[in-house]
């Protein structure tokens, strides 16, 4: 388990409510929103609680993989978002394998797929092919260029970060064609059982075992039908209580037949015990003694069934044992995650492993939950690839099959709601200057922190932050100096550059000075609304909030955090978003001015205390 | 007969069960007259569901180490998606359930399910989950709880049409080319025998023990402590399982040869343990030796004996079949060696017919018989339930698909269940209750059915 990076920011999404038997949970209709309202906004005064799941680490996510649906004004993470798969396309090679022709954005997108089998849309069905043992994509070589009688397109695979050679011994792999080396792999991968008898427990190939056993059932399903028109013709209204006995002799009719349909008319000498039997005269005995025939007929099906049935191989599996046995290292049986990694057959030795397909991959198209709104959808037109993505196109064949990367709706949170960071800064006055994340928080001592807010909005905005003046759990104490500031709006495009440059200055300054000589007490001149707010730039703000650890050792310092964002924003007229003609000239603007507020919980993970 | 649905009482109706009745593969089983046997409506391939019934269903085992997933009709699954603590530090779990439902907690189960099936669709088969019926995998063993919620997580996240469950033991058994199997599942938590006959799981008869994956691990790991003194990760207890293990057909052979020090590699340090004290022993443990004094708790027996007073359990006609079509299917079951080495502690078991060396609460229930030849008792290959499962539903599919379904539109894949767990006598007639698909939008709907459609103690009338 990774650990984790201090200070870390997590965001949590409303919809992590636990698993209840409640109805509303339960609603199945797709148009009612499910999901829990957004967080109460700071206005009103109700007391503001904690939600459950904050906790909960699926709940948690970071600014950059959250969605904001603009329709309910709600950040949606990936488990509230509905995803259709739009285009199907290899990593490797950016080959498109199937594409969402229809494009409707609100049908149901269906994609077809062009896959000759229907498992083969999976894998790439060219020249990619992975490393079995570190999964790196393969390079394809010609075998002896410098020869050149032998350069007549047989090629081999080569690792370019582990250096695994396809000429391996005891393989020797090498393809005599240079294209669709896929297929030769497969083919390869369906032989490895039979050429080698010593090989795991199931010594013919799992594929041809499948298909026999899938012609079998075939057969027993024809057998069925054709009992079932007869039983249709001879017992035209069947009553339910005769369809109990003629379940079971029907039954046996099924098998007679099957084993007589196989063996002939001939062979059915080869039974004397029972005469030839037509499957009418067999219900009409069986009418009477169902039970004895129908004991007699489940043998003659088992011996009909003796030839599917393959009995393990004893010498075989004893032999296999033998050989691990005598194994002195790991090195010679693969991982298992280059064991669960091979689709097509499970590798008993390192020298079994074969080039792994690769796995095509999905763009996918993400809806709101709630609203079925379309929060992500990719571009899949062809016509952008070629200018999009010339380094793409480049490698691949044609421009037109490779995927492209624009994407046409993109909704994401980092547009709408603040991105938070912290910076610790260093305090001379009461805590060490070293960086305490990683020696760890000692307790009573006063931390100090820099959050800096950016707002990615084209209108200035309010926030309130709100947090539990003690964590949780831990009990920590956490004060934010200013939970009421405004921060500027991003109008202009480019970052100001000299702004930030100027924070930075400033933060170098303070990490040596200490916070001494910032304005953070009540009695400081700048006190009133700008308490604690350390500096501003044209769309972000830093303020400052204080850490003192309780005596909790080793335990962690996670903050839970109130963001609320209120804005004015300039919405289009109610009439004109209706679109009933009558135009915006009435108030002599099109836009209205509306008040909105985003709000969302979060989670700083500021560090440990000490053990 | 009394179909809960369909009061219509049209022939039509009726015919149509008549014909859904006798087609079952899974349930071709003799019922006493009278007795309720209920057909979820099943629309499987219904024409109502026009477009999916071209898409073959995606097919689930989900177990609690790991996930396998493809779409019917494949020879494999396309992926195996074991469970393990991700980069993210969500997934915090090895396994996905405890065996002890009450020490689960059911939300992490919820979430990491869904994570999981997350990536099953949209990364390896990349599929839309409203586009496909789910065909779920399930133990006879498995509890209500998991497969509603497996059911809730399908229905209410990935939009699912519907969610049918089949045994896994009787798949195993299809993959296998049998009519009549002992199927031992030697899966992470529980190791289950179930005997089926006539494609019909004696569900009575169900035995289960706790040897079984995790038991090896535990006393792998404990091994491997005590010869390296450093307590390897979970991860490297698994891999020397899956890489290292093998298992010989009797204690002698092992001690001659293959004394030779075994090379692990433990956190960076390379360990040398002894080869088979380390690599052979816990599995005799684990799987095969019996406790001292034949103390074993009720579930805890030893596989062979298991599968012994299973087959003791049964009727003397049905038994005879399963004798030779024992099958081994479950992870631990890929131990080279484990398989042959457990038929032959089963031959040891049974032929040998002495009671002495049996435990004490297999004495006392065990039936002896008598069997004179060894060479009967057989072991037969499997490619796996869920190889079984696509065999079975996609066979079926295309037989709609070429022409039946018109005749059957109420047909689909069904399952024989239990109604009661008491009394149901080997082979012969017992009540049943067939569960056939579970549909969304009742199973979201209709509160009472979600609960009872998975109890297959509630009698049909009520779920």
């Amino acid at each position: 388990m990774t650990s984790t990076q201090y200070p870390s920011l997590r965001i949590h999404c409303p919809c992590a409510e636990p698993v209840t038997d409640d109805d509303d949970q339960e609603e199945p209709e797709p148009d009612s929103p499910s999901k829990p309202a957004p967080p109460p906004t700071p206005e009103t005064t109700t007391k503001l609680e904690l939600p459950p799941s904050l906790d909960n680490p699926f709940a948690l996510h970071t600014l950059n993989s959250l969605y904001f649906c603009d329709v309910c004004m709600v950040l949606r993470c990936e488990r509230c978002v509905v995803e259709e798969v739009v285009q199907i396309y290899c990593p490797a090679c950016l080959h498109v394998y199937s594409a969402d022709t229809a494009g409707g954005a609100n049908e149901a997108s269906k994609v077809t797929r062009k896959g000759v089998r229907g498992d083969d849309v999976t894998f790439c069905s060219r020249n990619c092919l992975q490393c079995p043992l570190c999964f790196t994509n393969l390079i394809m070589l010609s075998q002896s260029t410098s020869d050149g009688s032998e350069a007549s397109g047989t090629v081999y695979l080569q690792c370019p970060h582990c250096s695994w050679d396809s000429r391996y011994q005891p393989r020797n792999l090498t393809f005599s064609k240079h294209s669709s080396l896929y297929q030769q792999v497969r083919k390869l991968s369906g032989n490895t059982k039979a050429d080698e008898a010593s090989d795991t427990t199931t010594t013919t190939t799992a594929t041809s075992r499948f298909a026999a056993l899938s012609s079998f059932y075939q057969q027993l399903y024809e057998s069925l039908d054709a009992e079932e028109e007869e039983s249709n013709a001879h017992s035209a209204p069947p009553s339910p209580l005769f369809s109990k006995r003629a379940n079971r002799s029907l039954e046996t009719i099924r098998f007679m037949k099957s084993h007589y349909s196989k063996q002939g008319g001939a062979a059915a000498s080869s039974s004397p015990s029972l005469p030839a039997v037509t499957p009418a005269s067999v219900l009409g005995t069986l009418g009477r003694a169902g039970g004895v025939s129908s004991q007699k007929a489940r043998e003659y099906g088992e011996k009909e069934k003796e030839r599917y049935v393959e009995y393990i191989d004893e010498e075989a599996e004893e032999e296999e044992a033998l050989r691990v046995r005598d194994v002195t290292t790991l090195d010679f049986t693969p991982t298992l995650s280059q064991r669960l990694a091979n689709p097509f057959f499970r590798p008993a030795r390192t020298s079994d492993l074969l080039p792994l397909p690769t796995r095509l991959r999905a763009r996918r198209a993400k809806r709101c939950r709630a609203c079925r709104h379309i929060l992500v959808r990719p571009d899949v037109s062809s016509r952008k690839v070629s200018s999009s993505s010339s380094s793409a196109s480049s490698m691949a064949t044609g421009a037109a099959s490779t995927v492209a990367t624009a994407f046409r709706i993109n909704l994401l949170s980092k547009n709408y709601l603040p991105s938070l960071r912290i910076t610790y800064l260093p305090s001379t006055s009461h805590a060490p200057a070293s960086s305490p994340y990683q020696a760890g928080f000692i307790p009573h001592v006063t931390y100090t922190f820099v959050l800096t807010l950016f707002n990615p909005l084209y209108e200035p905005v309010k926030i309130t932050l709100a947090s539990p003046p003690r964590t949780p759990r831990h009990s920590h104490l956490v004060t934010f100096l200013t939970p009421l500031f405004e921060i500027g709006p991003n109008i202009e495009d480019d970052w100001d550059l000299q702004a930030l440059a100027s924070l930075r200055r400033k933060f170098s300054e303070l990490k040596r000075t200490g916070t001494a000589n910032i304005p953070l007490s009540q009695e400081s001149g700048r006190g009133g609304p700008n308490l604690g707010i350390i500096d501003r730039g044209r769309n972000w703000t830093s303020v400052i909030f204080e850490v003192v650890p309780a005596d909790a050792r080793g335990s962690e310092i996670v903050v839970p955090l109130f963001v609320s964002v209120a804005y004015e924003a300039e919405v289009e007229k109610d009439f004109t978003a209706r679109g009933d003609g009558i135009g915006g000239t009435r108030d002599g603007g099109l836009f209205d001015k509306e008040q909105r507020e985003l709000a969302f919980w979060s989670v700083l993970r500021i560090g440990k205390v000490i053990q | 007969m009394a179909t809960s649905e369909g009061d219509g009482g049209a022939s039509n109706e009726l015919l149509r069960d008549v014909i859904g009745l006798r087609r079952q593969l899974s349930s071709s089983s003799p019922s006493t007259p009278g007795a309720t046997s209920s057909f979820a409506s099943s629309p499987l391939l219904s024409p109502s569901t026009r477009q999916q019934h071209a898409d073959p269903p995606l097919i689930l085992d989900i177990g609690a180490r790991g996930i396998r997933a493809g779409i019917a009709g494949s020879e494999r699954p396309t992926c195996e998606i074991p469970i393990a603590p991700d980069r993210k530090g969500r997934i915090r779990s090895y396994e996905l359930w405890d065996l002890d439902m009450r020490s689960t907690k059911i939300e992490d189960v919820h979430d990491t399910l869904q994570a999981i099936l997350r990536d099953v669709y949209y990364k390896y088969l990349l599929l839309d989950g409203k586009s496909r019926k789910v065909v779920i995998l399930e133990n006879p063993m498995m509890s209500v709880q998991l497969k509603k919620l497996i059911a809730f997580v399908l229905f209410s996240y990935f939009q699912s049409i519907s969610v049918t469950f089949l045994l896994s033991p009787v798949c195993s058994m299809l993959a296998a080319g049998a009519r009549t199997a002992l199927v031992v599942d030697i899966a992470w938590h529980e190791t289950t025998v179930t005997p089926i006959y006539d494609y019909k799981p004696i569900l009575s008869a169900v035995q289960s023990t706790t040897r079984a994956g995790k038991r090896l691990h535990d006393i792998v790991n404990e091994t491997l402590k005590e010869f390296t003194t450093v307590s390897p990760s979970f991860d490297e207890v698994e891999q020397f399982i899956g890489r290292a293990m093998y298992c010989s057909s009797d204690d002698t052979t092992t001690s001659s040869s293959s004394q030779q020090a075994f090379a692990v590699t433990l956190s960076g340090n390379t360990y040398y343990v002894p080869g088979s004290e380390s690599r052979y022993s816990p599995l005799v443990q684990c799987f095969i030796r019996r406790a001292e004094d034949n103390t074993d708790d009720i579930d805890c027996f030893p596989i062979p004996d298991l599968i012994a007073y299973c087959l003791s359990r049964l009727g003397i006609d049905t038994r005879a079949g399963m004798l030779s079509r024992i099958v081994f299917v479950g992870g631990c079951s890929n131990i080279p060696g484990l398989k042959l080495r457990l038929l032959e502690e089963v031959r040891n078991c049974l032929v040998s017919g002495g009671s002495s060396d049996k435990s004490v609460e297999l004495q006392k229930n065990f039936r002896p018989w008598a069997i004179t030849h060894r060479s009967r008792i057989k072991a037969i290959t499997s490619l796996g339930a869920w190889s079984g499962a696509s065999l079975y539903i996609s066979r079926e599919r295309e037989y709609l698909l070429s022409g039946g379904a018109a005749a059957a539109g109420s047909m689909a894949i069904r399952r024989v269940r239990a109604e009661t767990a008491s009394g149901i006598s080997h082979g012969t007639s017992s009540s049943f209750r067939i569960l056939g698909e579970v549909e969304r939008d009742k199973f979201l709907l209709d509160r009472v059915y979600a609960d009872n459609i998975f109890d297959w103690t509630v009698p049909a009338k009520y779920a």
